[in-house]
């Protein structure tokens, strides 16, 4: 008879015992980058967070979907230094079996948030900014990981470019704003909470491998999503109802349709979905 | 020829039923919080089969499982369902853990039941049939089943996923203090957190 040595689980034992080095597998790697290698005052520039991903392994986008945990950053700036809102690379859809609906990323992801100096920064002196990171890492297990990345900069009279390759080829990833002139899909959003929600997409092109990626708060339901691209133009149907008993906090929710355009490349809208009531036409609940 | 025309049609109508049943089966539609809940037969870690109707005209709580899932290890470590599962004990609730990952076995849930003292039983659902039935998406995905057998609560343990919390709400002793009070429950479904359930294929 074999003597089993699988105490509940590897990683309970490796994740309570031992020291995070031990053995655990670790998916991820993460760095931080700049794109220029030295700040202006005044002179917005950009920070990523690159999450570089082993194979089978992915991590989750804003919404991760049915089950998973968002990747979070939480930037250490100096007083006076402002962030904007974390950018997100159009995701991948995953389905696991029991329909299992996951948003995220494999292989890579650069995480982007633009920085501003104050203009007042006094020329010579070095900088130092710092991100906290925080993801789950899943194949068949999941792994949770996090990171602190530092990085000093020098500021100058002027910026100069780094990393440009990289910082270039992630914001063609990024979604771009569906109302915004250089948006090549525009999209018009129907329908109300109770009912049946509506996008119908207009576009210059066909849209392939159409995909809906919502980011709702967690108190509302998204259900029964079907896209249909019969005809001529694309329609995305949903519904959204607030969970059994909760109030909803926001009047709106995010979503993220995203394509392949006839070269093939992955692309991205953002669409802002409404919330109103059948009943009250202006407020969720 | 009438003996093809027979056979013919009795194919087509073997095909028929075949599409019927095969639909039947997609439409056994996963149970949403008001239904009855589906019955299941599962053996525990000991190898005991253990029945929801086991448990008639008691409060059920079905807690489903992973060992390999860092939410579930941090509330094993916590001891946060034991503390509860204890509490309630006395006023006739029953906490049943359900494991549905692909390759489990009764040996290790025996293990876990073992490693964290656990003092409910882990229920082997390796085929997965149960948590398709309920719709368990994660773990931990907590519902709760009323005295009459209707599914009254489907969702998270509480507010805080990440523990980061120092007052978090639980969703499912706010259910039982309610359910014990004769009452309904008001938050009767949340967005369950944790890995995704590792059904088999």
């Amino acid at each position: 008879m074999t003597r089993s040595i699988f105490v509940c689980g590897v990683l309970a034992v490796l994740t309570s015992a031992l020291p995070a080095q031990a053995a655990e597998p670790k998916p991820v790697d993460a760095q931080v980058l700049a794109d220029t290698r030295s700040i202006a005052p005044g002179q917005p520039f950009t920070l990523g967070v690159l999450l570089k991903i082993a194979s089978g392994w992915h991590i989750y986008w804003k919404n991760p979907g049915d089950a998973g945990a968002p990747t979070e950053i939480r930037l250490d700036l100096p007083r006076g230094f402002v962030a904007s809102d974390l950018r997100w690379p159009v995701p991948t859809k995953f389905t696991q079996p029991g329909d299992i609906v996951g948003y995220g990323y494999e292989n890579a992801v650069l995480l982007t948030a633009t920085i501003t100096p104050p203009k007042d920064l006094q020329v010579g002196q070095s900088i130092d900014l710092s991100a906290q990171v925080h993801w789950l890492s899943c194949r068949d297990v999941c792994i949770p990981g996090d990171a602190t990345l530092r990085l000093s900069l020098p500021v100058a009279g002027r910026s100069t470019p780094a990393n440009s390759d990289t910082f270039n080829h992630w914001r063609s990833r990024l979604p771009l704003e569906a109302a915004s002139p250089q948006s090549p899909v525009t999209a018009s959003v129907t329908g109300s909470i109770g009912s049946d929600f509506t996008i119908t997409l207009q576009s210059q092109f066909p849209l392939r491998h159409l995909e809906w990626f919502p980011a709702p708060e967690p108190a509302l339901e998204v259900s029964d999503t079907a896209i249909n691209t019969a005809g001529p133009q694309p329609v995305i149907r949903f519904k959204a109802r607030p969970l059994g008993g909760q109030k909803l906090l926001n009047h709106s929710f995010e979503s993220v349709a995203a394509f392949s355009t006839p070269s093939g490349q992955r692309q991205g809208i953002r669409i802002t979905v409404p919330l109103k009531s059948a009943a009250s036409q202006d407020k969720p609940n | 020829m009438t003996s093809t025309r027979i056979r013919f049609a009795v194919s087509g109508l073997a095909i028929i039923g075949l599409l019927s049943v095969s639909r039947a089966r997609a439409q056994d539609k996963v149970a949403a919080v008001g239904d009855k809940a589906p019955a299941f037969s599962l053996p525990d870690h000991t190898g005991k089969t253990v029945s929801l109707a086991d448990f008639k005209d008691k409060i059920v709580i079905l807690e489903w499982w992973n060992e390999g899932c860092p939410y579930c290890l941090r509330h094993a470590r916590n001891g946060t369902m034991k503390a509860i599962a204890a509490k309630y004990q006395p006023k006739d609730v029953v906490w049943l853990a359900i494991n549905s990952t692909n390759g489990s076995s009764n040996q290790s849930n025996a293990q876990c039941v073992e490693r964290f003292e656990l003092n409910y039983p882990i229920l082997n659902d390796s085929a997965g049939s149960v948590g398709r039935r309920y719709g368990a998406k994660t773990t931990p995905h907590l519902f709760i089943i009323d005295r009459q057998g209707v599914l009254a609560y489907s969702g998270a343990i509480d507010d805080d996923s990440e523990g980061r919390k120092d007052n978090d709400t639980n969703y499912v002793t706010n259910a039982l203090d309610e359910l014990l009070a004769g009452k309904s429950v008001t938050v009767n479904q949340t967005k369950p957190y944790g890995c995704s359930v590792k059904y088999a294929r």
